[in-house]
């Protein structure tokens, strides 16, 4: 039971935090953009989505084994439009207001990269059991993501952030920071772009210069020849950072090519991990 | 006229990248090289003028009769993905040329969102057959002058005093933004200027 915790705990950061599929993997994206002008449409799009995808992982987790490898990808695709169908219907029985705002992207998140994503490098090589906890992770670092941007944009760029239950387009709250203003900008669609861009670049400021931070640290600890240097920092920071930076650092390493010394350490880390 | 007016908003006013953000990942994914990126247009024209036009046809002669058109995501999907494949294998054999300038694209448009996009749009507005493919023709050349744009200024963008934590994607998210502004809101602006003429 201890051992299965602990587990839960780690499916759960690591798809939240370590490897948040927007922040980290810009995967998703197309839906991000769209449905993050206000927190309705947001939360809205985060149920069908963790719905769709803790569904569709414990459903190819159960046929894991039976699914032949070489057409597995059309018949996940084909496992996970099901249940997006399923969900558009109940949506539009019972949530008409908020399946009417964001339709097309509830359709697409047949295509979404996220869900497909868990079915192959989770799902399809665990068990169901995990792969619902994993599908819940991927929907909850989705999702609040998602939310947190919408409540940027609606707060931002119409001054009030106005909540409507999903079930009846009611409205549930109504938070108004400042009467009168709008930037109407950040509630258009190129808001989009600019909100998501904005908190990418300094979500990656933030990691890139923690980074650099703990390596400079480490290579102060250690006062080796420059030759050596370079190998326990690899040792240290592929032991201590999560697989899932790697990511930002393809990102970040890859245009950057010709940065300081610890760009190189990072190149070398990338490459190692490979 | 109508006609054009369908090609027209859908490749700029209403650019499916930038308004609807269908498409969004190989636009991010987008090298500095106007080779690839043209290619990658070229292959995505292709794959969304079939794709619609099968899907409409899918739609309006088994769906709707049989009255299950509530599987169209389903269905949709499974025809891109054939369709797909197919094209592949023919393309492949009977064009190489064309293949190998496609690259490794080809398959990736499978789960484009831009493809299953375009054919839910051309059912939700009503399109007869030809103003579908006009549709689709207008969306693909759309989303190919926007990659095409893209490429071409990314390589001046990253050569520039970008800040570190921007590198990448960042700082074509924000790129993006500006385009978007200039394509929804520019276009009308032009066009009532010259009306105004």
């Amino acid at each position: 039971m201890a051992d299965k915790k602990m587990t839960i705990k780690e499916i759960l950061k690591d798809n939240i935090i370590t490897s948040n599929p927007i922040f980290v993997g810009f995967l998703g994206m197309c839906p991000s953009l769209a449905v993050t002008g206000r927190v309705s449409d947001a939360f809205a799009m985060f149920l069908a989505f963790t719905f769709v995808t803790i569904l569709s992982n414990v459903f190819i987790s159960m046929l894991r084994n039976v699914i032949p490898a070489n057409v597995r990808i059309p018949i996940f695709i084909t496992i996970i439009a099901g249940f997006v169908t399923i969900v558009e219907l109940l949506m539009q029985a019972y949530a008409f207001e908020a399946y009417n705002s964001i339709a097309l992207y509830i359709s697409l998140i047949v295509v979404n990269c996220i869900v497909l994503g868990r079915a192959e490098a989770f799902a399809s090589k665990n068990k169901p059991g995990a792969s619902a906890i994993d599908g819940l992770g991927a929907g909850l670092g989705f999702g609040l993501a998602i939310i947190g941007i919408a409540a940027l944009r609606e707060v931002i760029g119409t001054g009030a952030i106005v909540f409507t239950n999903p079930l009846d387009g009611k409205e549930v709250f109504n938070v108004e920071f400042a009467a009168d203003y709008s930037l109407k900008l950040l509630a258009s669609p190129s808001g989009g772009f600019l909100m998501i861009g904005l908190l990418a670049g300094i979500i990656n400021a933030i990691v890139l210069s923690n980074k650099r931070k703990a390596k400079l640290a480490m290579v102060a600890a250690a006062p080796k020849p420059a030759a050596p240097a370079p190998a326990p920092i690899k040792k240290e920071v592929a032991a201590a950072k999560p697989a899932a930076k790697a990511p930002i650092k393809k990102t970040a390493a890859k245009p950057a090519a010709k940065k300081a010394p610890a760009k190189t350490a990072a190149k070398k880390t990338t490459g190692g991990k490979k | 006229m109508d006609l054009l007016i369908i090609f027209l908003s859908l490749a700029i006013s209403q650019n499916i990248l930038l308004t609807k953000f269908l498409g969004i990942c190989p636009f991010l994914g987008v090298s500095g090289k106007i080779k690839s990126a043209f290619s990658m247009g070229m292959a995505v024209i292709f794959v969304i003028f079939s794709a619609s036009v099968l899907s409409k046809l899918v739609y309006d002669n088994v769906l709707v009769p049989l009255e299950i058109s509530f599987l169209r995501t389903v269905v949709f999907i499974l025809v891109i993905a054939s369709l797909v494949q197919l094209l592949e294998i023919l393309i492949k054999k009977y064009l190489p040329q064309m293949y190998k300038s496609f690259g490794v694209y080809l398959p990736l448009i499978t789960t484009n969102c831009a493809v299953l996009g375009t054919a839910f749009l051309v059912i939700d507005n009503g399109y007869n057959m030809s103003e579908t493919m006009v549709a689709a023709l207008g969306v693909s050349a759309g989303f190919t002058l926007v990659m095409v744009i893209f490429a071409s200024l990314r390589e001046k963008i990253e050569s520039g005093p970008v800040p570190e934590g921007f590198k990448g994607i960042p700082i074509a998210l924000v790129t993006a933004t500006v385009m978007a502004i200039l394509f929804s809101n520019g276009m009308p602006a032009v066009l009532g200027w010259l009306e105004a003429l």
